[in-house]
């Protein structure tokens, strides 16, 4: 069974082609338009890898990851943030909460493919 | 302006009482000046409160206090305000309009990202003049923004820039996808061979939008040359075009159906649901048995196959024969048989049939499918479902035992 | 909605016309908050016509009459206790049993004062029963001095004196594992009795969920469950309700809710904590009582 990823984002084009990317890249992809979806699809799914944007409505990047951190069981999964915010401050909280790679957008494909690679073996 | 003390309180449950007893009393114009300030508040109660209040008071007093929250230097404060400008509606474009040339990129962003959602058609010339901006982020906002808000006479535009701007190519076939405009066609078949795997994959989308013979064959191809995860992406977009093409339609082709039914496996809801109406049209007694499989998982997908196998003249044969050999749950085949029956799917000569398995099962079921099995049997009126009814009469379950008295006694009141 | 809400499912020739049943839907509807779905017509109208009969009433407009003016609490009662459907047994959610035992109870160990249980929409009293007798065959055997209070509410004044008397048939002890049966029920011909032990450590009381007075007077909850009752109500009527619950937590407090359902959509003010596959919902700490402050 292919290795699964959470694509965590509000725009619906942003989500569209990151999953482009990654299911050509020979990965399943789930994914959800705010924070909040997201820890409801992953309580019935497990993944391997959870990508986010910071900006959702609902509950934003960084609820997401600190909900991801406290939570034994996901404590472990790698997360890769990828925002067109560039924030030094939400960079460094960021890599506080464990976050693996910060990576803003527009993203690369193969950039992101390799970034992804280096996780998910 | 001054706050009603309650609302400086350090207890946020105090804070929260006054706001609500406030806005109860207060008129609208004073009050959504309160409201727009109780968004800052670090108790998310309190800011649901407030937010809720705005979102029913949409005035546009109330957007033009709230729109300037989107610079607010918090993010959840700055996405309650977005999502709350998006419920607001048609008030919340002209408050978001001046944040379109904020100096600030992500300002710029975030006004155009909502102004899409809301939608504001009218502001389609104003974002559109930020098509050349400095920031990459804002210009792909703003050609996502185009492709939302159907600003087809802007195709033109996008279609020039697709040659020099290599990072907003699926941005733009994206937005000519919703255009549907014949000129873009051209544009969109020759981004199918594209290296770029992600400029591929929204040219195939795209392409599913236009209502034309031909996308089913290129989707195919595209379909062949595509990694196994890649597939669902393809078989969606094909499935999309086949079902809007105009009748009379060719036969969907056999070599779709292996990966169709991989496709129904997937764990994304949309693709399982684009899987069950591909199969739909390859329709046989063991593809409607792997179908059935899936039932009783998800209320939508239960729909979905119902649609999909209600019209087969073999479904309740198959869906008794997947109940006994477990491969559906009991009440998942009986909630099938029960919708077969309320649909006049099932013919006269199984009908006794589908009333003994109820029957036998009854006392399996849970109670709404039970009062379901009990409705439908006073409505038929068949005299193969008499047994039923008296099932529901002796249940162990009050429950079913009074709503079953209850419907008898109204059907033989008239 | 699931597939058999989807069918046009009535007994034939519906007894009441479009406009009375629109009538007597907005009339629930403004007095208890539930919601009836053109798909449970049928339930409303068994329920009300065998009303009409035994009232012998001509017609739908002469009854609602009947429910506006003085008269009518009392025959409002009745009828909202005979549109409520319960389907509650004992030990329905064992899953919650378990978050309760290893999560809030140590928790609750270190609050040092009673633990206050809210069972909303508790029905014949299945609910808050079972939490009593998980908590007396569980938990007070190991720590003794916890003290909890708690209470049962429901709008149905019939299934809540049901609640009272502890009297129970075989449909509802029949997920009871033996042990608690045997220890904590009476025989009584074929029904059971829940022993006076258990029966006192709940209180039970009319409410209605979507009554505002009544919700402000319910405070300081540490753990409100409001399982499949949600499910009745649409989203407007869904979310004030859940803002009433916001309101009676205390911080750190925590809502349950169905395990089908979700407050997606709903309410964004409560944080989801999860437990194997269930979410369960928490409201904020006060920052001063966040562990490490």
């Amino acid at each position: 069974m292919a290795k699964t990823v959470l694509v965590v984002d509000d725009s619906s084009t942003a989500r569209k082609f990151v999953t482009f990317a990654l299911r050509a890249q020979g990965l399943t992809v789930l994914t959800a338009c705010d924070g909040l979806e997201a820890l409801e699809k992953l309580a019935q799914t497990p993944v391997d890898l959870v990508i986010t944007d910071l900006n959702m409505p609902k509950l934003d990047g960084i609820g997401l990851v600190q909900a991801l951190r406290a939570d034994p069981e996901y404590a472990h999964i790698p997360i890769l943030v990828l925002s067109s915010l560039e924030d030094a401050e939400l960079v460094s909280q960021s890599q506080q909460l464990g976050v693996q790679a910060y990576l803003t957008k527009p993203f690369d494909a193969q950039r992101l493919q390799y970034e992804v690679a280096k996780f998910i073996s | 302006m001054v706050l009603p003390d309650g609302l400086t309180h350090p207890d946020p449950a105090v804070r929260l009482d006054t706001l609500i007893t406030f806005l109860a009393q207060t008129p609208p114009e004073a009050a959504v000046q309160v409201a727009a300030l109780c968004l800052h508040d670090s108790d998310p109660g309190i800011r649901e409160e407030a937010a809720h209040y705005l979102s029913t008071h949409a005035t546009p007093e109330a957007a033009q206090n709230v729109a300037p929250i989107i610079q607010h230097p918090e993010l959840p404060i700055r996405n309650l305000a977005g999502e709350l400008l998006v419920h607001m509606g048609r008030p919340a474009v002209e408050a978001l309009l001046p944040f379109v040339d904020s100096p600030n990129a992500d300002v710029r962003k975030f006004a155009i990202d909502v102004l899409a959602q809301l939608p504001a058609q009218d502001a389609v010339n104003r974002i559109a003049a930020h098509i050349e901006d400095p920031d990459i982020n804002v210009r792909l906002s703003v050609i996502d923004a185009l492709g939302a808000l159907e600003a087809k006479v802007y195709a033109p535009m996008l279609r020039q820039r697709y040659a020099d701007h290599p990072r907003e190519r699926p941005h733009i076939l994206t937005a000519l996808g919703a255009f549907r405009d014949p000129r873009d066609l051209q544009l969109i078949e020759s981004a199918l061979n594209d290296p770029d795997p992600v400029v591929r994959y929204a040219a195939a989308e795209a392409l599913a939008r236009y209502p034309i013979p031909e996308v089913l064959t290129l989707l195919m191809q595209q379909l062949m040359q595509a990694t196994p995860e890649a597939r669902p992406l393809i078989l969606y977009d094909l499935i999309e075009a086949y079902e809007s093409a105009p009748a009379p339609r060719p036969p969907l082709p056999e070599t779709l159906r292996p990966y169709l039914l991989e496709m129904l496996c997937e764990p994304d809801l949309e693709f399982k649901k684009a899987a069950i109406r591909g199969l739909r049209h390859l329709l046989d007694r063991e593809t409607l048995e792997a179908l059935l499989e899936h039932a009783g998982q998800h209320d939508e997908l239960d729909v979905a196959l119902f649609e999909a196998v209600s019209t087969h003249p073999e479904a309740f044969t198959c869906i008794a024969r997947c109940a006994a050999n477990g491969r559906m749950s009991l009440n998942a085949a009986a909630g099938f048989a029960i919708a077969l029956l309320t649909q006049g799917c099932i013919d006269d000569l199984q009908l006794p049939q589908a009333a003994q398995f109820l029957q036998a099962h009854f006392e399996n079921l849970d109670a709404e499918t039970k009062m379901a099995a009990i409705t439908l049997a006073l409505q038929l009126q068949h005299p193969a479902f008499n047994g039923l009814v008296q099932q529901g009469l002796h249940d162990l379950d009050p429950t079913i035992r009074h709503y079953t008295d209850d419907v008898l006694c109204a059907t033989q009141r008239k | 909605m699931s597939l058999l809400a989807h069918l046009a499912l009535t007994p034939q020739q519906s007894a009441f016309s479009d406009a009375d049943f629109q009538q007597l839907r907005e009339l629930i509807y403004q007095t208890t908050g539930i919601f009836f779905q053109e798909n449970k017509r049928y339930l409303l109208e068994s329920r009300v016509g065998r009303r009409l009969a035994e009232l012998k009433l001509p017609n739908v407009r002469a009854y609602v009459h009947l429910l506006k003016n003085g008269q009518g609490s009392e025959e409002f009662r009745r009828l909202i206790n005979a549109i409520t459907i319960n389907e509650t047994f004992f030990f329905r959610a064992p899953a919650q049993l378990e978050v309760i035992a290893n999560h809030l109870t140590p928790e609750w160990l270190q609050l040092k004062r009673p633990i206050r249980i809210w069972s909303a929409g508790c029905s014949s009293g299945e609910e808050p029963y079972t939490i009593a007798l998980f908590v007396r065959h569980n938990l007070l055997p190991r720590y003794p001095y916890l003290r909890f209070e708690i209470i049962g509410t429901d709008i149905n004044t019939e299934v809540l004196q049901q609640a009272q008397e502890g009297l129970y048939g075989a449909y509802a002890i029949r997920s009871l594992p033996s042990e608690y049966l045997q220890r904590y029920f009476l025989q009584e011909g074929d029904r059971y009795r829940l022993k006076p032990e258990i029966r006192q450590m709940v209180q039970f009381r009319v409410l209605n969920l979507v009554d505002p007075l009544a919700m402000q007077a319910m405070r300081d909850f540490d753990l409100i469950i409001c399982a499949n009752v949600l499910i009745y109500f649409d989203d407007n009527m869904k979310r004030r309700v859940v803002q009433a619950f916001y309101r009676s937590l205390v911080p750190g407090g925590y809502l349950f809710i169905g395990f089908s359902e979700t407050l997606y959509g709903i309410s964004q003010a409560f944080h989801p904590v999860r437990f194997g596959k269930t979410i369960v919902y928490r409201k904020e700490l006060r920052p001063e009582e966040t562990p490490g402050n």
